[in-house]
Protein backbone atom coordinates (compact mmCIF):
# COMPACT_ATOMS: atom_id res chain seq x y z
CA UNK A 1 0.00 0.00 0.00
CA UNK A 2 1.39 3.37 -0.95
CA UNK A 3 -0.21 6.48 0.51
CA UNK A 4 -0.01 8.35 -2.80
CA UNK A 5 -2.19 5.71 -4.47
CA UNK A 6 -5.35 6.45 -2.53
CA UNK A 7 -7.19 3.38 -3.79
CA UNK A 8 -4.50 1.12 -2.33
CA UNK A 9 -5.58 1.98 1.22
CA UNK A 10 -9.10 3.44 0.85
CA UNK A 11 -11.29 0.91 -0.86
CA UNK A 12 -14.97 0.20 -1.45
CA UNK A 13 -16.32 -3.20 -0.47
CA UNK A 14 -19.90 -4.46 -0.20
CA UNK A 15 -20.40 -2.59 3.09
CA UNK A 16 -19.07 0.69 1.72
CA UNK A 17 -15.96 2.83 2.10
CA UNK A 18 -13.18 1.00 3.98
CA UNK A 19 -9.84 2.23 5.35
CA UNK A 20 -7.51 -0.76 5.21
CA UNK A 21 -4.65 0.35 7.49
CA UNK A 22 -7.20 1.48 10.12
CA UNK A 23 -9.53 -1.50 9.67
CA UNK A 24 -12.70 0.60 9.75
CA UNK A 25 -15.61 1.48 7.49
CA UNK A 26 -17.19 4.92 7.17
CA UNK A 27 -21.02 5.02 7.24
CA UNK A 28 -21.19 1.33 6.32
CA UNK A 29 -24.25 -0.76 5.58
CA UNK A 30 -25.50 -2.94 8.44
CA UNK A 31 -23.25 -5.04 10.62
CA UNK A 32 -19.70 -3.67 10.30
CA UNK A 33 -17.05 -4.70 12.80
CA UNK A 34 -15.71 -1.21 13.25
CA UNK A 35 -17.48 1.88 11.89
CA UNK A 36 -17.08 5.62 11.92
CA UNK A 37 -20.48 7.27 11.51
CA UNK A 38 -20.66 10.83 10.16
CA UNK A 39 -24.20 11.67 11.33
CA UNK A 40 -27.46 10.18 12.54
CA UNK A 41 -29.56 10.03 9.34
CA UNK A 42 -30.73 6.51 8.68
CA UNK A 43 -28.87 6.14 5.37
CA UNK A 44 -25.57 6.80 7.17
CA UNK A 45 -26.17 5.48 10.69
CA UNK A 46 -27.12 1.87 10.05
CA UNK A 47 -28.07 -0.70 12.67
CA UNK A 48 -26.07 -3.61 13.97
CA UNK A 49 -22.43 -2.46 14.03
CA UNK A 50 -20.13 -3.97 16.64
CA UNK A 51 -18.19 -0.80 17.38
CA UNK A 52 -18.92 2.80 16.38
CA UNK A 53 -16.81 5.91 16.69
CA UNK A 54 -18.83 9.14 16.36
CA UNK A 55 -19.64 12.41 18.08
CA UNK A 56 -21.64 12.36 21.30
CA UNK A 57 -24.66 13.81 19.49
CA UNK A 58 -24.58 11.23 16.69
CA UNK A 59 -24.31 8.38 19.17
CA UNK A 60 -27.29 9.79 21.10
CA UNK A 61 -29.32 9.90 17.86
CA UNK A 62 -28.34 6.32 17.02
CA UNK A 63 -29.32 5.15 20.48
CA UNK A 64 -32.70 6.90 20.28
CA UNK A 65 -33.50 5.70 16.77
CA UNK A 66 -32.02 2.22 16.66
CA UNK A 67 -32.88 1.00 20.15
CA UNK A 68 -31.68 -2.59 20.50
CA UNK A 69 -29.94 -2.32 17.11
CA UNK A 70 -27.69 0.51 18.37
CA UNK A 71 -23.96 -0.29 18.37
CA UNK A 72 -22.79 -2.82 20.95
CA UNK A 73 -19.84 -0.63 21.89
CA UNK A 74 -18.94 2.93 21.04
CA UNK A 75 -16.30 5.60 21.35
CA UNK A 76 -17.19 9.27 21.65
CA UNK A 77 -14.87 11.87 20.15
CA UNK A 78 -15.06 15.64 20.27
CA UNK A 79 -14.70 17.79 17.19
CA UNK A 80 -11.00 18.33 16.52
CA UNK A 81 -9.84 15.51 18.83
CA UNK A 82 -7.24 13.39 17.03
CA UNK A 83 -7.44 9.66 17.76
CA UNK A 84 -5.16 6.87 16.60
CA UNK A 85 -6.64 3.74 15.06
CA UNK A 86 -3.70 1.47 14.27
CA UNK A 87 -1.31 3.55 12.16
CA UNK A 88 -4.05 5.92 11.10
CA UNK A 89 -5.00 9.22 12.76
CA UNK A 90 -8.69 10.13 12.66
CA UNK A 91 -10.24 13.51 13.46
CA UNK A 92 -13.91 14.46 13.27
CA UNK A 93 -14.54 18.00 12.03
CA UNK A 94 -17.93 19.80 11.90
CA UNK A 95 -19.85 19.27 8.64
CA UNK A 96 -22.68 21.75 9.29
CA UNK A 97 -25.32 19.24 8.12
CA UNK A 98 -27.27 18.40 11.30
CA UNK A 99 -26.56 18.27 15.05
CA UNK A 100 -23.36 16.26 15.65
CA UNK A 101 -22.59 15.81 11.93
CA UNK A 102 -18.93 15.38 11.09
CA UNK A 103 -16.45 15.10 8.28
CA UNK A 104 -13.88 12.37 8.80
CA UNK A 105 -10.25 13.43 8.42
CA UNK A 106 -7.97 10.42 7.91
CA UNK A 107 -4.19 10.79 7.98
CA UNK A 108 -1.81 8.00 7.06
CA UNK A 109 1.90 8.23 6.24
CA UNK A 110 1.80 11.97 5.67
CA UNK A 111 -1.21 11.87 3.34
CA UNK A 112 -4.59 13.30 4.28
CA UNK A 113 -8.02 12.24 3.05
CA UNK A 114 -11.27 13.96 4.09
CA UNK A 115 -14.66 12.26 3.86
CA UNK A 116 -17.23 15.06 3.81
CA UNK A 117 -20.27 12.97 4.77
CA UNK A 118 -23.32 15.14 4.07
CA UNK A 119 -22.53 18.80 4.55
CA UNK A 120 -23.55 22.39 3.93
CA UNK A 121 -21.71 25.70 4.16
CA UNK A 122 -24.65 28.00 4.91
CA UNK A 123 -25.47 29.07 8.46
CA UNK A 124 -27.54 26.83 10.70
CA UNK A 125 -28.28 27.88 14.29
CA UNK A 126 -28.87 24.27 15.36
CA UNK A 127 -25.44 22.79 14.63
CA UNK A 128 -21.73 23.58 14.47
CA UNK A 129 -20.70 25.20 11.18
CA UNK A 130 -18.68 23.42 8.46
CA UNK A 131 -14.92 23.70 8.86
CA UNK A 132 -12.69 23.41 5.84
CA UNK A 133 -9.73 21.01 6.08
CA UNK A 134 -7.10 21.15 3.32
CA UNK A 135 -6.40 17.64 2.04
CA UNK A 136 -4.89 15.48 -0.72
CA UNK A 137 -8.04 13.45 -1.36
CA UNK A 138 -11.53 14.85 -0.84
CA UNK A 139 -14.45 12.40 -0.79
CA UNK A 140 -17.61 14.42 -1.32
CA UNK A 141 -21.36 13.96 -1.39
CA UNK A 142 -23.22 15.11 -4.52
CA UNK A 143 -26.92 15.15 -3.55
CA UNK A 144 -27.55 18.50 -5.27
CA UNK A 145 -24.72 18.43 -7.80
CA UNK A 146 -26.36 20.23 -10.70
CA UNK A 147 -26.06 23.96 -11.45
CA UNK A 148 -29.86 24.34 -11.15
CA UNK A 149 -29.54 23.73 -7.43
CA UNK A 150 -28.89 27.12 -5.84
CA UNK A 151 -30.46 27.01 -2.42
CA UNK A 152 -30.50 30.74 -1.73
CA UNK A 153 -31.11 32.26 1.67
CA UNK A 154 -33.04 30.13 4.16
CA UNK A 155 -34.12 33.31 6.00
CA UNK A 156 -35.93 34.53 2.86
CA UNK A 157 -37.72 31.21 2.50
CA UNK A 158 -38.80 31.44 6.14
CA UNK A 159 -40.10 34.95 5.44
CA UNK A 160 -42.23 33.46 2.63
CA UNK A 161 -43.81 31.07 5.11
CA UNK A 162 -44.51 33.86 7.58
CA UNK A 163 -45.98 36.09 4.85
CA UNK A 164 -48.35 33.33 3.79
CA UNK A 165 -49.23 32.79 7.43
CA UNK A 166 -50.25 36.47 7.65
CA UNK A 167 -52.14 36.34 4.33
CA UNK A 168 -54.14 33.27 5.28
CA UNK A 169 -54.66 33.68 9.03
CA UNK A 170 -57.35 30.99 9.25
CA UNK A 171 -55.48 28.23 7.47
CA UNK A 172 -53.25 25.75 9.28
CA UNK A 173 -49.85 25.87 7.57
CA UNK A 174 -48.59 22.31 7.57
CA UNK A 175 -44.91 22.16 6.69
CA UNK A 176 -43.21 18.92 5.66
CA UNK A 177 -39.76 18.69 7.22
CA UNK A 178 -37.43 15.75 7.84
CA UNK A 179 -37.40 14.76 11.49
CA UNK A 180 -33.69 15.02 12.20
CA UNK A 181 -32.20 18.38 11.35
CA UNK A 182 -34.59 20.13 8.99
CA UNK A 183 -37.43 20.26 11.49
CA UNK A 184 -35.27 21.82 14.21
CA UNK A 185 -33.56 24.20 11.78
CA UNK A 186 -36.91 25.43 10.51
CA UNK A 187 -38.12 26.00 14.06
CA UNK A 188 -34.91 27.92 14.84
CA UNK A 189 -35.31 29.99 11.65
CA UNK A 190 -38.90 30.84 12.62
CA UNK A 191 -37.73 31.87 16.10
CA UNK A 192 -34.93 34.01 14.59
CA UNK A 193 -37.56 35.72 12.46
CA UNK A 194 -39.47 36.63 15.62
CA UNK A 195 -42.22 34.00 15.49
CA UNK A 196 -42.85 33.25 19.15
CA UNK A 197 -46.22 31.47 19.04
CA UNK A 198 -46.39 27.76 19.81
CA UNK A 199 -45.29 25.51 16.94
CA UNK A 200 -47.30 22.30 16.62
CA UNK A 201 -45.57 19.01 15.92
CA UNK A 202 -46.63 15.71 14.40
CA UNK A 203 -45.84 12.97 16.94
CA UNK A 204 -42.98 11.58 14.84
CA UNK A 205 -40.99 14.81 15.23
CA UNK A 206 -41.20 15.23 18.99
CA UNK A 207 -38.40 12.88 19.98
CA UNK A 208 -35.72 14.52 17.83
CA UNK A 209 -36.77 17.97 19.05
CA UNK A 210 -36.40 16.81 22.66
CA UNK A 211 -32.98 15.39 21.81
CA UNK A 212 -31.85 18.70 20.29
CA UNK A 213 -33.07 20.55 23.36
CA UNK A 214 -31.14 18.15 25.61
CA UNK A 215 -28.02 19.31 23.74
CA UNK A 216 -28.84 22.95 24.44
CA UNK A 217 -30.60 23.91 21.19
CA UNK A 218 -33.52 26.09 22.26
CA UNK A 219 -36.65 25.67 20.17
CA UNK A 220 -39.25 27.60 22.17
CA UNK A 221 -42.84 26.56 22.79
CA UNK A 222 -43.62 23.24 21.03
CA UNK A 223 -46.99 21.49 21.27
CA UNK A 224 -48.30 18.17 20.00
CA UNK A 225 -50.58 18.54 16.97
CA UNK A 226 -52.07 15.11 17.40
CA UNK A 227 -54.90 15.37 19.87
CA UNK A 228 -55.15 19.18 19.62
CA UNK A 229 -58.67 20.49 18.90
CA UNK A 230 -59.35 21.48 15.28
CA UNK A 231 -60.24 25.02 16.38
CA UNK A 232 -56.93 25.34 18.25
CA UNK A 233 -54.94 24.56 15.06
CA UNK A 234 -56.62 27.28 13.00
CA UNK A 235 -53.94 29.65 11.75
CA UNK A 236 -51.10 27.71 13.37
CA UNK A 237 -47.83 26.45 11.95
CA UNK A 238 -47.72 22.67 12.12
CA UNK A 239 -44.61 20.64 11.27
CA UNK A 240 -44.93 17.07 10.03
CA UNK A 241 -42.75 14.46 8.34
CA UNK A 242 -42.96 14.66 4.53
CA UNK A 243 -44.91 11.39 4.39
CA UNK A 244 -47.71 12.90 6.50
CA UNK A 245 -48.33 16.17 4.62
CA UNK A 246 -50.35 14.59 1.82
CA UNK A 247 -52.15 11.87 3.74
CA UNK A 248 -55.19 11.63 5.98
CA UNK A 249 -53.33 13.03 8.93
CA UNK A 250 -53.12 16.53 7.45
CA UNK A 251 -56.68 16.51 6.07
CA UNK A 252 -58.09 16.75 9.55
CA UNK A 253 -56.36 20.13 10.02
CA UNK A 254 -58.46 23.26 9.40
CA UNK A 255 -58.17 24.23 5.67
CA UNK A 256 -54.53 23.08 5.50
CA UNK A 257 -51.99 24.89 3.34
CA UNK A 258 -49.25 22.43 2.46
CA UNK A 259 -45.63 23.61 2.49
CA UNK A 260 -42.46 21.55 2.19
CA UNK A 261 -38.94 22.57 3.24
CA UNK A 262 -36.43 20.79 1.00
CA UNK A 263 -33.69 21.47 -1.54
CA UNK A 264 -35.79 19.51 -4.03
CA UNK A 265 -38.39 22.28 -4.00
CA UNK A 266 -36.16 24.10 -6.50
CA UNK A 267 -37.61 21.68 -9.06
CA UNK A 268 -41.17 22.69 -9.94
CA UNK A 269 -42.21 19.18 -10.98
CA UNK A 270 -41.24 17.80 -7.56
CA UNK A 271 -43.39 20.34 -5.75
CA UNK A 272 -46.33 19.64 -8.04
CA UNK A 273 -46.04 15.87 -7.71
CA UNK A 274 -46.44 16.25 -3.97
CA UNK A 275 -49.26 18.80 -4.21
CA UNK A 276 -47.20 21.36 -2.36
CA UNK A 277 -48.82 24.78 -2.30
CA UNK A 278 -45.85 26.59 -0.77
CA UNK A 279 -42.46 25.12 -1.71
CA UNK A 280 -39.61 26.31 0.54
CA UNK A 281 -36.08 25.81 -0.75
CA UNK A 282 -34.33 25.04 2.53
CA UNK A 283 -31.67 22.37 2.37
CA UNK A 284 -29.14 20.86 4.75
CA UNK A 285 -26.95 19.82 1.81
CA UNK A 286 -24.40 21.84 -0.13
CA UNK A 287 -25.76 23.33 -3.35
CA UNK A 288 -23.84 23.39 -6.64
CA UNK A 289 -21.84 26.47 -5.73
CA UNK A 290 -20.92 25.17 -2.27
CA UNK A 291 -19.90 21.77 -3.68
CA UNK A 292 -17.66 23.22 -6.39
CA UNK A 293 -16.15 25.95 -4.20
CA UNK A 294 -15.43 23.50 -1.40
CA UNK A 295 -13.64 21.12 -3.77
CA UNK A 296 -11.47 23.97 -4.93
CA UNK A 297 -10.80 25.29 -1.40
CA UNK A 298 -9.64 21.90 -0.08
CA UNK A 299 -6.79 21.97 -2.61
CA UNK A 300 -7.30 18.23 -3.14
CA UNK A 301 -5.56 16.72 -6.15
CA UNK A 302 -8.12 13.94 -6.37
CA UNK A 303 -11.87 13.95 -5.62
CA UNK A 304 -14.15 10.97 -5.13
CA UNK A 305 -17.92 11.32 -5.30
CA UNK A 306 -19.95 9.08 -3.00
CA UNK A 307 -23.62 9.45 -3.91
CA UNK A 308 -26.00 11.75 -5.76
CA UNK A 309 -25.63 13.35 -9.19
CA UNK A 310 -22.08 12.18 -9.83
CA UNK A 311 -22.01 12.84 -13.57
CA UNK A 312 -22.23 16.63 -13.44
CA UNK A 313 -19.79 16.93 -10.56
CA UNK A 314 -17.26 14.62 -12.23
CA UNK A 315 -17.52 16.73 -15.37
CA UNK A 316 -16.81 19.84 -13.32
CA UNK A 317 -13.90 18.17 -11.49
CA UNK A 318 -12.33 17.24 -14.83
CA UNK A 319 -12.53 20.85 -16.02
CA UNK A 320 -10.51 21.92 -12.96
CA UNK A 321 -7.68 19.51 -13.85
CA UNK A 322 -8.32 17.21 -10.89
CA UNK A 323 -8.71 13.48 -11.00
CA UNK A 324 -12.28 12.40 -10.22
CA UNK A 325 -13.92 9.09 -9.48
CA UNK A 326 -17.49 7.96 -8.78
CA UNK A 327 -17.78 5.52 -5.87
CA UNK A 328 -21.48 4.83 -6.54
CA UNK A 329 -22.13 3.78 -2.96
CA UNK A 330 -25.46 2.05 -2.73
CA UNK A 331 -28.23 2.55 -0.19
CA UNK A 332 -27.97 6.30 0.18
CA UNK A 333 -30.48 9.13 -0.18
CA UNK A 334 -33.21 7.63 1.99
CA UNK A 335 -33.48 10.52 4.32
CA UNK A 336 -33.15 14.27 4.39
CA UNK A 337 -33.00 15.02 0.75
CA UNK B 1 -40.42 42.68 -10.58
CA UNK B 2 -39.41 40.35 -7.76
CA UNK B 3 -42.76 40.81 -6.04
CA UNK B 4 -44.54 40.04 -9.33
CA UNK B 5 -42.39 36.95 -9.87
CA UNK B 6 -43.22 35.82 -6.32
CA UNK B 7 -46.92 36.39 -7.02
CA UNK B 8 -46.81 34.29 -10.22
CA UNK B 9 -45.01 31.58 -8.31
CA UNK B 10 -47.66 31.49 -5.59
CA UNK B 11 -50.52 31.59 -8.11
CA UNK B 12 -49.07 28.67 -10.06
CA UNK B 13 -49.04 26.46 -6.95
CA UNK B 14 -52.39 27.59 -5.48
CA UNK B 15 -55.33 25.45 -6.62
CA UNK B 16 -58.24 27.28 -4.98
CA UNK B 17 -59.85 30.23 -6.77
CA UNK B 18 -60.58 32.12 -3.55
CA UNK B 19 -57.01 31.73 -2.37
CA UNK B 20 -55.76 32.99 -5.75
CA UNK B 21 -58.01 36.04 -5.36
CA UNK B 22 -56.57 36.70 -1.92
CA UNK B 23 -53.02 36.62 -3.32
CA UNK B 24 -53.99 39.00 -6.16
CA UNK B 25 -55.80 41.42 -3.84
CA UNK B 26 -52.82 41.53 -1.47
CA UNK B 27 -50.42 42.13 -4.35
CA UNK B 28 -52.45 44.99 -5.87
CA UNK B 29 -52.96 46.60 -2.46
CA UNK B 30 -49.23 46.50 -1.63
CA UNK B 31 -47.64 47.34 -5.01
CA UNK B 32 -47.29 50.93 -6.29
CA UNK B 33 -47.92 52.17 -9.83
CA UNK B 34 -46.71 51.67 -12.48
CA UNK B 35 -45.63 48.14 -11.45
CA UNK B 36 -49.11 46.96 -10.62
CA UNK B 37 -50.39 48.34 -13.91
CA UNK B 38 -47.84 46.30 -15.82
CA UNK B 39 -48.69 43.31 -13.64
CA UNK B 40 -52.40 43.65 -14.41
CA UNK B 41 -51.66 43.93 -18.14
CA UNK B 42 -49.36 40.89 -18.03
CA UNK B 43 -51.94 38.81 -16.18
CA UNK B 44 -54.74 39.73 -18.58
CA UNK B 45 -52.80 39.18 -21.83
CA UNK B 46 -52.46 42.93 -22.31
CA UNK B 47 -48.71 42.83 -22.96
CA UNK B 48 -47.44 41.71 -26.31
CA UNK B 49 -43.85 40.71 -26.91
CA UNK B 50 -42.93 40.51 -30.60
CA UNK B 51 -39.89 38.47 -29.68
CA UNK B 52 -39.12 34.74 -29.55
CA UNK B 53 -38.64 34.86 -25.77
CA UNK B 54 -37.99 31.17 -25.24
CA UNK B 55 -35.21 31.12 -27.84
CA UNK B 56 -33.65 34.32 -26.51
CA UNK B 57 -33.57 32.87 -22.99
CA UNK B 58 -31.98 29.61 -24.20
CA UNK B 59 -29.37 31.56 -26.19
CA UNK B 60 -28.58 33.71 -23.16
CA UNK B 61 -28.07 30.65 -20.97
CA UNK B 62 -26.02 28.62 -23.45
CA UNK B 63 -23.64 31.52 -24.01
CA UNK B 64 -22.86 31.57 -20.28
CA UNK B 65 -23.16 27.97 -19.11
CA UNK B 66 -21.13 24.84 -19.81
CA UNK B 67 -23.14 22.91 -22.45
CA UNK B 68 -22.69 19.53 -20.73
CA UNK B 69 -23.97 20.88 -17.41
CA UNK B 70 -26.85 22.65 -19.18
CA UNK B 71 -27.83 19.39 -20.89
CA UNK B 72 -27.71 17.44 -17.61
CA UNK B 73 -29.75 20.12 -15.84
CA UNK B 74 -32.50 20.05 -18.47
CA UNK B 75 -32.71 16.28 -18.36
Amino acid sequence: MTPERFDSWLTVDRKGLFCRPGGFHIDPLAGAKRAIVTHGHSDHARPGHQHVLATRETLAVMKARLGAQAPASSQTVRYGERVKIGDVAVTLVPAGHVLGSAQVVIEWKGVRAVVSGDYKRSADPTCAGFELTPCDLFITEATFALPVFQHGDAGEETAKLLKSHRQFPDRAHVVGAYGLGKCQRLIALLREAGYDRPIYLHGALAECCALYESFGVRLGDLKPATGAAREELKGQIVLAPPSAIADRWSRRLPDPLTAFASGWMRVRARARQQNVELPLVISDHADWRELTETISETGAEEVWVTHGREEALLHHIATTGRKGRALALIGREDEDQ
Amino acid sequence: MKAFAALLDRLSYTPSRNNKLRLLADYFAATPDPDRGFALAALTDGLFFGLPLRRILTDLVTSRVDPVLFGLSRD
